[in-house]
């Protein structure tokens, strides 16, 4: 395979800079005077590289990630790291804070590589964090306002049901009406349960008027 | 078998960066690999100033555990020395970071800072030699001179002292192994007629 590979990706940005280097991540000035003093030392050192090594294995970091505490590591190395110690006691191997591996978020370079990282040994690093905007609750219903048994728009189902609104709930169970929100098995389950109390309920209801 | 390369590899460049860095002044001598053998090497460092130890040269053994940096190296003094946190005996280490507060972070050249560091300023409340930390604790001179006797007995310090040199020198005329000698004086307060008891007990 290519030695390079970002060579070629950078040839028709960078057509007028001979130095592959040029994309380390850096102030401006700095690759202004990395690509000045950087020609001819493609291969061997790269005069930066000391700003950008992983703690653990002080070479140029494979897979980076950072902690919450600001330190890089490659993944590999720092789930090496975290394997060792027991959950819930994992540091940060330079500066010792609480460290995790939610807590450990990757970076992506301008160029790096759209690989799939968990194609390798070490399983993949952490997903990145994107939190989504926070909506307001019951942007979309009255909270004063709950159906019989279709009550509660963010909690799939409530269990709001008087007696008159039994039958009505069973048939909605039964018919699925009333599906839990997919992914939510705990929820399946909830629904099942009260399905059962409601059998009960009616049968007792029965032998009662009896 | 990738563990021990990374830690091979990881070796290397500690090895280049300690030759490269110009730490003799903050007391690192040397860090070399053994034969050439990478997961065993033999580290220098002087003894801190203002310290009994001043003037002395200590040579470290250090083993590689194939899970390096992950867990920590294997470091003991290969020079005997004097000391409340180093065994007398087999000059073992009792140093934090080099049991349950080692970081991946950390490498050869911190180690052997930190451990210059603990030569000169020992930790008896935890104590890897009882003797030598009860005698730091109670007889802080002696402590002293012990430690410095040591120093320019096996680590080639400057400094003298002559009252112990004289002991030493009378014991082994009466026919005792000169080390054997050292050690039973050291660990008995330098008192000749405990020695005695305990080097010939009729």
């Amino acid at each position: 395979m290519d030695d390079t590979p970002s060579t070629s990706r950078m040839d028709d940005v960078n057509m007028d800079q001979d130095d592959p280097d040029v994309h380390a991540p850096s102030t401006s000035s700095s690759a202004f005077g990395q690509a000045e003093t950087g020609k001819g030392e493609k291969d061997g050192e790269k005069p930066k590289e000391n700003l950008f090594e992983c703690n653990i294995c002080l070479d140029s970091p494979n897979d980076p990630v950072v902690s919450l505490c600001g330190h890089l590591f490659c993944w590999p190395c720092l789930h090496g790291w975290l394997e060792m110690r027991p959950e819930g006691h994992q540091t940060c191997p330079v500066c010792k804070a609480a460290i995790s591996r939610e807590k450990a978020i990757p970076l992506f370079g301008r160029h790096s590589k759209g690989e799939d990282p968990r194609n390798k040994a070490v399983p993949p690093r952490p997903q990145a964090q994107r939190t989504e905007q926070t909506r307001h609750a019951n942007f979309n219903h009255n909270p004063d306002f709950t159906p019989f048994g279709f009550g509660g728009g963010n909690n799939g189902f409530h269990m709001t049901v008087g007696f008159g609104a039994f039958p009505f709930t069973f048939f909605a169970q039964t018919f699925g009406l009333l599906e839990a929100a997919p992914g939510h098995a705990q929820q399946g389950l909830v629904s099942k349960i009260f399905l059962w109390v409601a059998i009960i309920l009616i049968f007792a209801l029965i032998f009662i008027d009896l | 078998m990738s563990a021990p390369n990374m830690a091979f590899n990881r070796i290397q460049r500690e090895l280049a960066e300690v030759a490269k860095a110009s730490d003799a002044e903050k007391g690192i001598v040397s860090l070399e690999a053994k034969d050439g053998r990478l997961d065993h090497l033999t580290g220098v460092i002087k003894g801190p100033p203002s310290s009994p130890y001043e003037g002395g040269t200590y040579v470290l053994d250090i083993k590689i555990p194939p899970e390096y940096p992950f867990k920590p190296p294997e470091v003991k003094f290969a020079t005997k020395v004097w000391h409340p946190n180093v065994s007398s005996v087999t000059g073992a280490i009792c140093l934090d970071i080099l049991r349950t507060n080692w970081a991946a972070a950390m490498t050869l050249r911190t180690v052997m800072i930190s451990i210059q560091a603990l030569l000169g300023s020992p930790v008896a409340d935890d104590p890897q030699d009882a003797v030598v930390a009860s005698q730091f604790k109670t007889n802080r001179s002696l402590f002293d001179s012990t430690a410095k006797y040591w120093a320019t007995t096996y680590a080639d310090a400057p400094s003298e002292v002559p009252e112990m040199k004289e002991k030493v020198a009378q014991m082994v005329a009466m026919g005792f192994n000169e080390s054997d000698v050292r050690d039973t004086l050291s660990w008995s307060g330098w008192d000749v007629a405990k020695a005695l008891e305990k080097l010939a007990p009729e």
